[in-house]
């Protein structure tokens, strides 16, 4: 049995399965236990520990609203009766049935309430989220494979594939940062080599989407909790799986992924892809030209870095590989499956996987890092140390608006942040040595030397 | 005398596997304080819902968790009937088998219980848990839990699985008896027949560190009393069968120290099993025959 974790990272696995449902045009939710468990993936983030649950403006949810009388007499006779109310007044072509903690430990048969449905030809499938299962991402997992095994059933024989169709796993909406704005980034540059991706969450996702499933001719995962229903796929229509290692962040890292996709799918980059990459590069090599005098005034960093599994290594690598900089800890944060740990930490130093909050305060402290990079909860952190920040990753329900780090569009992003970090004014140069952090003289750094404080927020 | 003045009621859970007796045993304790001039009420936590069958005749009575299905809040006289001697009769009630959670219905119920003022308004010297004995879960440890039950007994046979569950609850006891959960009041040998059986449950009681507190005998009165819906208190008042419930009420309700038992864990229970199997079926003619029991 596992201890608590503090500041759990996006809320619980049925948080995961409702934020993935809503993603997804034409998919419905109903959540199957007590009020509070659909209210709070609608909670807002802010207050003490930010970022530790599921993002606000969520639209109203189908739930079962369990009493205790349902807890003691079971409550699959309330569930009944919601799911009918559900299909008979919530538009939706899919509707799917979430357990919470409660109905997973009362044993409600869940399954034979939606075979009552499915029996009446309505399309209902039933999915164990309950929160003790784990994170939102292992939920949104959960989720997806669902969802994979259920198109699987409802078309057995592949019917046939769509040329270039790309099915796009690994990114968990409205969990990670950016999902929305990496997704639309991805889709550009798979169209950029001729191919199409088929998202299913998101704007140009949906029913539609979920359907084809089928039809694409190769799974892209880009982080371990799109192996699930790419590896269901697999099993069922043969569909190879295309593991990449995480978000490619910067031209060259768009440039492996697509190149692995190519060799899977048998079909090399023609001369008007090959073109558009190279656009790719030059747009990376406008930006890193631009910025050269405040990076080399900024020096080569010494970087902590935490952040989810699609995102830490690729970040990292980039600023290894292109900027130069040396990491003192990368930190995965999302609790991803042991197996993926090779993959996700190839050619990177120091990293780690830690998901509680006080694990990664102290690895962070440890570390002897000159800067700091993550998302809100570092932040306080950075500032605790007196340390330069760099905001890459925002808090959720700014993630969605915000444009994501995929691409040489997203290395000029974080480039930007990095500067605005040390170089605020555009000056150049504000640094003429790196700062050596030295125990005792935390305080100093961050007036030392021109680099100007973290930025601080307003109203706190 | 007022009800500011009165003692507190004295709280006892009994505990037994299922089918150990125990509900015979603890509606023949409540019908002999009751016999005695005691204000008796007895509670039965478990979802078959038949503690006081035979307190009440067999009569039909609703659940307290029956009254949770309906939208309004019970009264009292909705969930409770008179017994035996005035004994105030009340079921938990529970799911159907396989389905919701007996467990949080024990808890509802006591709730539910403590809500309606039961104690405060029936005025009881004692009150009689009779519960589910093989502690599946925390619901059922409810009546030992936060200071319900001060004193809890458990109904056992000489069968390994009865001195299983009450292993169990030994178990359960001593993790709750740190945070003021109750102790154990001793061990009720119930059906007693085979030769053996008095030995093996008194060596069991030894190596717990804890006390066999009466001996009940397998009788066919309480069969037959059974049968007539009654307790033997009730049906045979004047058997020797009576006066051993008698007995055994007037040491359930003495004033004396609870125990904090020494449960065996898993292998031990096993090996201590396996010498009694040897000691019945392997040495001559049964030792404990020969050790004059009986």
């Amino acid at each position: 049995m596992s201890r608590a974790l503090i500041g759990p990272a996006g809320g619980c696995a049925l948080h995961g399965a409702i934020l993935t449902a809503l993603a997804i045009d034409g998919v419905v939710p109903l959540v199957h236990s007590t009020p509070g468990c659909a209210l709070r993936a609608g909670l807002s983030l802010r207050g003490p520990g930010r970022a530790t649950t599921a993002p606000a403006a969520l639209p109203p949810l189908p739930s079962t609203n369990l009493a205790e009388r349902h807890v003691v007499f079971g409550g699959t006779s309330r569930l009944r009766e919601q799911i009918k109310n559900t299909l008979a007044v919530v538009p939706g072509r899919l509707l799917t049935v979430l357990t919470g903690c409660p109905t997973e430990m009362i044993g409600d048969d869940v399954t034979a309430m939606v075979k009552e449905v499915t029996t009446q030809g309505e399309a209902v499938i039933d999915i164990a989220t309950a929160g003790f299962h784990g994170t939102a991402r292992h939920g949104a997992e959960s989720f997806m494979t669902a969802l994979a095994n259920w198109v699987g059933k409802l078309d057995p024989r592949r019917r046939g594939t769509e040329a270039g169709l790309v099915n796009l796993f690994g990114i968990v909406p409205r969990v990670d940062p950016g999902w929305l704005g990496n997704l639309e980034e991805i889709e550009r540059l798979l169209a950029g080599v001729g191919l199409k991706v088929n998202p299913l969450i998101g704007p140009s996702g949906g029913f539609e989407s979920l359907q084809a499933l089928p039809s694409a001719e190769a799974s892209l995962v880009l982080s371990p909790w799109g192996l699930g229903p790419a590896r269901t796929l697999s099993e069922r229509f043969g569909i190879p799986v295309v593991q990449a290692a995480g978000l490619p962040v910067g031209a060259d890292a768009v440039r492996q992924v697509l190149d692995l996709l190519s060799e899977v799918l048998g079909r090399p980059i023609d001369e008007a892809g090959q073109k558009f990459l190279d656009v790719e590069q030059r747009l990376e090599d406008f930006v890193l030209n631009e910025s050269l005098e405040s990076l080399v005034g900024i020096g080569r960093r010494r970087f902590a870095l935490a952040g989810g599994s699609l995102v830490a290594g690729p970040v990292a690598r980039f600023l290894g590989d292109v900027l130069g900089w040396s990491s003192a800890a990368i930190l995965v944060t999302d609790d991803p499956p042991e197996q993926s740990f090779g993959p996700l930490s190839a050619g990177l130093d120091r990293v780690r996987f830690l998901s509680d909050a006080a694990a990664i305060a102290e690895a962070v402290r440890a570390s002897e890092a000159d800067v700091v990079i993550g998302g809100s909860a570092e932040r306080d952190l950075a500032e605790q140390l007196r340390l330069p920040f760099v905001e890459v990753f925002p808090p959720s329900a700014l993630g969605t608006l915000s444009e994501g780090h995929a691409g040489a569009r997203g290395a000029r992003r974080l480039v930007a942040a990095i500067l605005r970090t040390f170089d605020p004014e555009g000056i150049g140069a504000t640094i003429t040595t790196r700062p050596v952090l030295e125990r005792g003289n935390e305080t100093r750094l961050a007036t030392v030397d021109g680099v100007p404080a973290p930025p601080r927020r307003i109203g706190r | 005398m007022s009800a500011k003045d009165r003692p507190r009621a004295k709280h006892i859970a009994i505990y037994g596997k299922g089918g150990i007796g125990k509900s015979t045993t603890t509606s023949n304790i409540s019908a002999a304080l009751a016999e005695a001039g005691h204000r008796v009420i007895q509670i039965g936590c478990d979802p078959k819902s038949d503690s006081t069958t035979i307190l009440r005749g067999g009569a039909e009575l609703p659940t307290v968790l029956d009254s949770l299905r309906g939208r309004t809040r019970p009264r009292l006289a909705d969930i409770s009937a008179l017994g035996f001697g005035g004994v105030l009769c009340i079921e938990a009630g529970g799911p159907v088998p396989g389905v919701g959670c007996a467990g949080r219905g024990i808890s509802a119920a006591v709730d539910l219980l403590e809500r309606l003022e039961v104690f405060e308004e029936f005025e009881p010297d004692y009150v009689l848990y009779d519960v589910l004995g093989d502690v599946v879960c925390g619901g059922f440890a409810v009546p030992i839990r936060e200071g319900i039950a001060e004193t809890a007994y458990v109904v056992t046979s000489s069968d390994f699985m009865a001195i299983f569950a009450a292993n169990n609850l030994f178990k359960a006891i001593d993790k709750y008896a740190p945070s003021g959960g109750g102790r154990l009041g001793g061990i009720i040998a119930n059906s007693l027949q085979l030769p053996h059986a008095r030995a093996l449950i008194d060596d069991f009681a030894d190596r717990t560190g804890t006390e066999v507190v009466g001996y009940v005998p397998r009788s066919t009165e309480v069969a037959q009393s059974e049968l007539y819906g009654q307790t033997v208190i009730e049906a045979v008042p004047y058997s020797e069968q009576a006066e051993i419930y008698r007995h055994l009420a007037r040491r359930v309700v003495a004033d004396h120290e609870g125990q904090l038992p020494k449960p065996l864990n898993g292998p031990d229970l096993k090996d201590w099993a396996r010498g009694w199997g040897d000691r019945i079926f392997g040495a001559e003619t049964v030792v404990v025959a020969a050790q004059g029991q009986r």
